[in-house]
């Protein structure tokens, strides 16, 4: 089985530890990192500053991604990663609190792969996360490595 | 023909005959061929020139027929559209033809005939005759045929005379039938009337040509002209043919110039013709003899030719020869010198030129009557000299006659008799002289005038006769000359006693017939006389004398003569040499005068009595001839118009009659021309030399001759125009005074009143009581009386003229206040003739006077009120007048107050004064309607006065300058603080205004934030809560006892109340913010969708459901949905205890208007707490009941109101509500 990663960049820990435990839950990845802002999520991806010595593949196979961040916002990361010729492809889903119409469509304008909206309920919540996690790191195909 | 003749017998080797006749034969031969060549040449000559002209015949003839058909063309066509738009009005074709042809006959010219047949053939309309129900082949027997055949077009020729050259064709020329239903229009040129059309553009044609027109089609259409044979003579005939441009058409014509041919060629043909026959035959010496005689004989008429022309040149009779053509040949240098002209100008018809046009019609008819007849004629008539008038001419032709006896042509001799006419014409002038006796004194100077008339009259025949005599001796003198044998004739057969005397001996050698009757004496008697014995003693030796100095042609003048019977009489002679017998004589004419003088004496003395009394009137004596001339006039014409009498005569009335008069001076004169009156007192202004008129009143009687006709008038004006002038002015004067609005009076010395005016009449009301005041003190109130007798009236007297202020007595006896001025006339002796005075009525200008005064102060009064002060600018000076208030406005005392333009710049604000002088510029220069400016003024004390200053420049220079200006000054202080206030109050207004808005965008923009803010963060700890209360009983649920499980469901349950308080905040929030749009939404859809949501989230629950379909609405549809769903969720959520439940969503009304309705038979509400309904938070129902947050309605009734639209509840208790919504102040929209 190939090696299959997720980055998760959520600032809020409780939505973390949900989150990571949504996911464990459905057991997809090989391995989920996380990262709680904006530029940490940008150092991460181009092995800059803090994770300049990171190990691990290059790119995670799919990146949950916040709006509400600290330093960064989730809009400006998507922004970046996409006028970036390294990270141009990479999936990226918006996971958010957000109902607000104005981001939703920015997300799709910036590139975004997908936007799921955090429902309040844990249950919807976990279903949500879980079926995200089975959808892009088993059923969805990859693009093809540059 | 320079040949040699033989002169000398031939050489000794040939016979001399031999020699002659091969001379003869050579000579005959070379004769022979240059008379040939000579002939060619000039038959070709002639040849060419009939050619020429026959050419010329076709031509005008070709565009005769061009015109001709044009026309025929032209009506045509406008008798087809006229046609055709009758039938399109659908009349009776055939009544309506009828009527066509009977309006427009007009447009027919007369060689053109319209017809109208029917299909029949037979005619039922026709144009130019009535010729009633008749079959069309009565006009063209052809035509039935042609009709038959189908012809719809083309021509078929006739000619009545020429019918044998054309039979195939007899009948009418037809042109373009026009068919019409079932009648056919026929054109027909009527063949007569063009004949003579043709015949009269060229008179000899008939004569010398014929002609023929030929259709494209070869036919003959029409000929005519000479019968054929019989000019063509077998001489010579040339054709020409013309065709008509554009038409059908040529023109054909033959031409036998056979008068020119008998004229130039007959004799010598012939001649020739002989001699060479001769030649031929004889082969003899005769041709030497022929040749010399042909050669004689064309000497013989050279010589013969040019004696004639020499014979004709030298006399003074103007002589002219014509050939048989008519056309003359010749005219003799007399002519040409009287006319002017060359022989060209003048050979064939252009003498005719000269003819005076009224009196060539008459000649022409003379000349070639007589002409054809071959007989001789003698008229008379005007023939226009080389000084351009025109002299009458006797012209005599006679007929001339070759040797054979051929007719050749005329000639005529034609005399000057201008003296005789103008002698017969001054007779007629002469006996419409007289006079219209319109006084007795006249009476006398016409009864002198009749006798003087008569008298001129017998003098001017005698005078004619005897200039007529003259002429005729003159001229037989002349001619005498020239032939002693038409001498004798004539000297035998004259009227006039004539004698031959011989020069040396004085002996009468011949006396005539009309000597001998003269004279008394018998031939034999006479012959024994010698000239001086016809002479009294006293003249004897005179005449003697005088006749030894006589030579060639002379008039010796008037002598007495005496008859055998003693008695004298008186003569002239006119005498000129001749040879008599072989002597030298001279032959003497004598003409009586005797009568003619004392004729002459008479009338010489009666008219000289008839001027000196025609002369000497005081009037204008006149007299006019029948075509309304002056033929006389005394001088007086001088002192009444300003013309010489001379100078008058040579003018036509019509010229002096003023324009207006003309009419009436030609009734006038007709009238009495045709009745054979005269006219009394007629007036007619008559134009003076000075360019003035001057009225003249005529009075004139009729002029009778002997046999009682009319010959004009004579008659008398007078000057009157100063009588009438001096009518006028008075008359203008009395109207003045009668005009006038002032009283106009006048009294004798004596204080008598003798005249008084309209108006004055009116003002006192003498109209209405009949009593005319009869002396002065009647006319005035005592004192006014008083003061008119006892100053005014003396005054007057004194110094010519009084004036003052008195009063008359009205009407109704009341005083009326007037200005008076007493005038004196005085005569040149200084008399008192009569006074006058003029009274004016000052009623109503003192009343006038004190409105004024009484305005003046209310307008004072009216600007002290207003606080405006008035000023009057003299701009020429700058100097100002100005009221009190101007100057108090400005703090100064009105009374030292002085203004000036100056000075009010001085005071005038520094940040005024380019607005203020913008606007006086603009004013005067018209650019804006009114002077009004607002300025500041400095007052007295140094403080600055707001002032409104308008203004109207009241006088203008003739060149346009502004001269005074008046306007008002306003204080405005007050407005302008009160502006000024409002001013600062809008500005702080607008900055708090300002304010407001920025503190409400933060607002709203913080709002939205916290808005946000809550989606984002609050949700967040809600899923911890939730989340983490689920993940410690998936993972610990095992451990967890009692209470502690049911305290995990509080928890779960309290997040979920929370996170959905939170999202109906966010709606609600959402709801007043961000763009409204307007999308066309389907609401049944809308609520059709959701209940099938909550259907499919309770599938348990049996609900019935009725949506109406096509409910349409516009507006944001993100936020109908809003309202859709939570309408329809209420009315879900509160029928969850109902029995039976039902949902409804329909159509309804909300205050009148159409709208949406959500009902549901659920738990419902009471009415009381409706108000609440709509409130955030506010709930009608407990939790546990019916959970929920409280936001929704309100969230709808925000949105509802956002659209503009209203909604209302009704409900009740335990039986449902019912929510019912618009969208806009026009309720339910329907999507266009």
């Amino acid at each position: 089985m190939k090696f299959k990663n997720i980055l998760l960049v959520e600032d809020n820990p409780q939505d973390e530890m949900l989150t990571l435990r949504a996911f464990n839950k459905v057991n997809v990845a090989n391995r989920i990192d996380v990262v709680r802002d904006g530029q940490q999520a940008l150092d991460y991806l181009f092995r800059t500053g803090e994770f300049a010595q990171r190990d691990g593949p290059d790119l995670p196979t799919v990146m949950v991604l916040d709006i509400g961040l600290p330093r960064l916002s989730g809009l400006e990361v998507l922004e970046r990663l996409r006028a970036d010729p390294r990270t141009k492809l990479l999936p990226v889903v918006i996971l958010t609190s957000s109902d607000d119409e104005r981001d939703r469509l920015k997300s799709y304008l910036n590139g975004a792969n997908s936007f799921v909206r955090k429902p309040v309920d844990f249950g919807e919540f976990a279903e949500s996360v879980a079926r995200l996690g089975i959808y892009w790191l088993a059923t969805n195909e990859p693009p093809p490595a540059a | 023909m320079n040949n040699p003749l033989p002169s000398h017998p031939p050489s000794a080797r040939v016979t001399p005959a031999q020699v002659t006749l091969f001379l003869s034969i050579l000579i005959a031969a070379i004769v022979l061929a240059a008379l040939g060549f000579d002939l060619l040449d000039k038959r070709q000559r002639v040849l060419d020139n009939a050619r020429q002209e026959a050419q010329n015949i076709a031509g005008t003839q070709a565009r005769l027929i061009r015109d001709h058909l044009g026309h025929v063309d032209g009506v045509l066509a406008q008798l087809a559209v006229r046609w055709h738009a009758r039938q399109l009005l659908h009349e009776d074709a055939e009544q309506s033809l009828r009527d066509l042809l009977r309006n427009h006959r007009n447009l027919l010219p007369d060689a053109i005939e319209l017809l109208l047949a029917d299909d029949k053939g037979r005619v039922v309309a026709a144009a130019n005759t009535l010729l009633g129900d008749l079959p069309l082949e009565t006009y063209c027997p052809a035509l039935a045929s042609q009709r038959q055949n189908g012809v719809r077009q083309g021509l078929v020729a006739y000619h009545p005379e020429l019918a044998a050259q054309c039979p195939a064709s007899p009948g009418l020329i037809y042109l373009k039938p026009l068919k019409r239903s079932d009648y056919t229009l026929w054109l027909f040129l009527l063949p007569d009337g063009f004949r003579d059309n043709l015949d009269a553009e060229l008179p000899r044609f008939s004569a010398s040509a014929r002609f023929r027109i030929v259709g494209g089609s070869g036919n003959l259409l029409l000929a005519g002209g000479a019968p054929p044979g019989q000019a063509s003579d077998g001489v010579a005939t040339v054709s020409a043919t013309v065709t008509v441009p554009g038409r059908d058409v040529s023109v054909g014509v033959d031409y036998a110039p056979e008068h020119i041919l008998a004229q130039l060629w007959r004799p010598q043909a012939g001649f020739t013709f002989a001699l060479a026959l001769g030649l031929l035959l004889s082969w003899s010496l005769i041709a030497f003899f022929i040749l010399r005689t042909v050669r004689q004989y064309q000497d013989y008429l050279a010589a013969s030719e040019q004696h004639f022309r020499t014979l004709a040149d030298s006399g003074s009779a103007l002589i002219w020869t014509a050939g048989g053509d008519k056309l003359c040949n010749y005219f003799n240098q007399p002519w040409l010198r009287f006319t002017g002209r060359s022989l060209a100008q003048e050979l064939g018809n252009g003498w005719a030129e000269g003819v005076h046009p009224d009196d060539l019609a008459r000649c022409l008819d003379i000349y070639v009557g007589h002409f054809d007849k071959r007989q001789a004629f003698s008229m008379d008539y005007r023939l226009r000299h080389a000084d351009g008038g025109y002299r009458w001419i006797r012209d005599d032709g006679v007929p001339r006659h070759d040797r054979d006896g051929l007719f050749i042509g005329y000639i005529g001799f034609c005399y000057d008799i201008t003296a005789q006419q103008e002698a017969a014409q001054a007779l007629q002038a002469a006996q419409s002289a007289s006079l219209e006796a319109q006084r007795q004194g006249r009476l006398a100077a016409l009864n002198q005038m009749e006798d003087a008339n008569a008298a001129r009259r017998l003098a001017e025949a005698a005078t004619a006769e005897q200039q007529l005599l003259n002429q005729r001796i003159t001229n037989l003198l002349e001619d005498m000359r020239q032939s002693e044998a038409r001498y004798r004739h004539l000297f035998e057969h004259n009227p006039a006693p004539m004698l031959v005397y011989e020069r040396g001996s004085l002996r009468l050698l011949a006396v005539n017939e009309a000597f001998c009757r003269h004279y008394g004496y018998s031939h034999e008697e006479a012959l024994d006389l010698r000239l001086t014995d016809l002479y009294p003693e006293r003249d004897r030796q005179r005449i003697a004398d005088l006749i030894t100095r006589l030579a060639g042609y002379a008039n010796v003048g008037e002598w007495q003569h005496l008859k055998k019977d003693g008695s004298e009489i008186t003569i002239e002679a006119r005498s000129h040499d001749i040879e008599y017998q072989g002597c030298r004589a001279r032959m003497a004419v004598i003409t009586d005068i005797t009568d003619r003088k004392a004729v002459e004496r008479a009338v010489r003395e009666s008219e000289e009595r008839f001027r000196n009394l025609a002369e000497n009137s005081a009037d204008w004596i006149w007299a006019l001839d029948l075509n309304g001339h002056h033929t006389y006039s005394n001088p007086n014409i001088g002192a009444l118009l300003g013309f010489a009498v001379d100078e008058f005569l040579a003018l036509a009335p019509a010229s002096l009659v003023h324009p207006d008069d003309l009419a009436k001076f030609g009734a006038t004169f007709e009238h009495a021309r045709a009745s054979r009156t005269g006219w009394r007192n007629v007036v007619i202004r008559w134009r003076h030399k000075d360019g003035g008129y001057r009225l003249l009143e005529s009075s004139a009687a009729p002029v009778m001759d002997d046999q009682g006709e009319l010959q004009g008038f004579q008659g008398v004006d007078r000057d009157i125009t100063e009588r009438v002038q001096l009518e006028q002015e008075r008359a203008r004067l009395a109207s003045i005074l009668e005009a006038t609005s002032d009283i106009v009076s006048m009294a004798d010395p004596q204080g008598n009143i003798i005249y008084f005016n309209g108006p004055g009449r009116t003002l006192l009301g003498i109209e209405s009581n009949s009593t005319m005041p009869d002396v002065i003190p009647k006319v005035h109130p005592q004192w006014a009386a008083d003061l008119v007798l006892g100053e005014g009236v003396p005054t007057a007297i004194r110094t010519g003229s009084w004036s003052g202020e008195t009063a008359v007595l009205g009407a109704g006896g009341e005083e009326i206040p007037v200005s008076q001025v007493i005038l004196s006339h005085k005569d040149t002796q200084g008399n008192l003739l009569f006074l006058s005075t003029i009274m004016r009525d000052i009623r109503e200008s003192r009343a006038a006077a004190q409105a004024l005064r009484e305005s003046e102060e209310r307008l004072r009064l009216a600007l002290t009120a207003a606080q405006q002060g008035l000023y009057d600018l003299d701009l020429t000076t700058g100097d100002a007048k100005v009221s009190p208030e101007y100057a108090t406005m400005l703090g100064y005392d009105p009374a030292t107050f002085k203004e000036t333009n100056a000075a009010w710049r001085e005071r005038l604000h520094p940040d005024d004064q380019a607005a203020v002088y913008k606007a006086y510029e603009d004013y005067v220069a018209d650019r804006i309607p009114e002077y009004r400016v607002e300025f500041r003024q400095r007052t007295r004390d140094g403080g600055w006065k707001w002032v409104l200053s308008m203004g109207r420049i009241q006088d203008w220079s003739a060149d346009g300058r502004p001269l005074r200006m008046l306007g008002t000054h306003t204080d405005i202080d007050a407005l302008k603080a009160a502006e000024a206030a409002l001013r600062d109050l809008n500005v702080s207004l607008e900055a708090r205004v300002a304010q407001r808005t920025v503190e409400l965008t933060a607002a709203n923009q913080e709002l939205e934030s916290f808005a946000y803010a809550i989606s984002h963060d609050l949700r967040a700890p809600l899923r911890a809560m939730s989340g983490f209360s689920v993940a410690l009983q998936e993972d610990y649920g095992d451990t967890l006892t009692g209470d502690a499980k049911r305290y995990l469901d509080q928890i779960d349950l309290a997040s979920r109340k929370m996170s959905d308080l939170v999202d109906g905040l966010l709606t609600l929030s959402r709801s007043t913010r961000g763009e409204l749009r307007h999308d066309p939404v389907d609401l049944s859809v809308l609520a059709r969708r959701r209940l099938d949501r909550l259907a499919h989230g309770e599938p348990l629950r049996h609900v019935t459901i009725e949506v109406e379909t096509d409910l349409h609405a516009l507006g944001d549809v993100r936020m109908l949905e809003v309202v859709i769903d939570n309408l329809v969720d209420n009315a879900w959520k509160y029928t969850g205890r109902t029995a039976a439940p039902c949902i409804r969503v329909h159509a309804g009304t909300v205050n009148g208007l159409r709208g949406f309705c959500v009902s549901d038979n659920g738990a419902g509400f009471d009415m009381a707490h409706a108000a609440r309904l709509f409130q955030p938070f506010q709930r009608l129902h407990r939790q546990e009941e019916f959970p929920g947050t409280g936001i929704g309605l309100a969230t709808v009734q925000r949105i509802v109101h956002r659209h503009g639209g209203e909604i209302v509840a009704q409900g009740k208790p335990d039986e449902g509500a019912c929510f019912c919504f618009t969208l806009s102040a026009s309720g339910l929209e329907k999507p266009s």
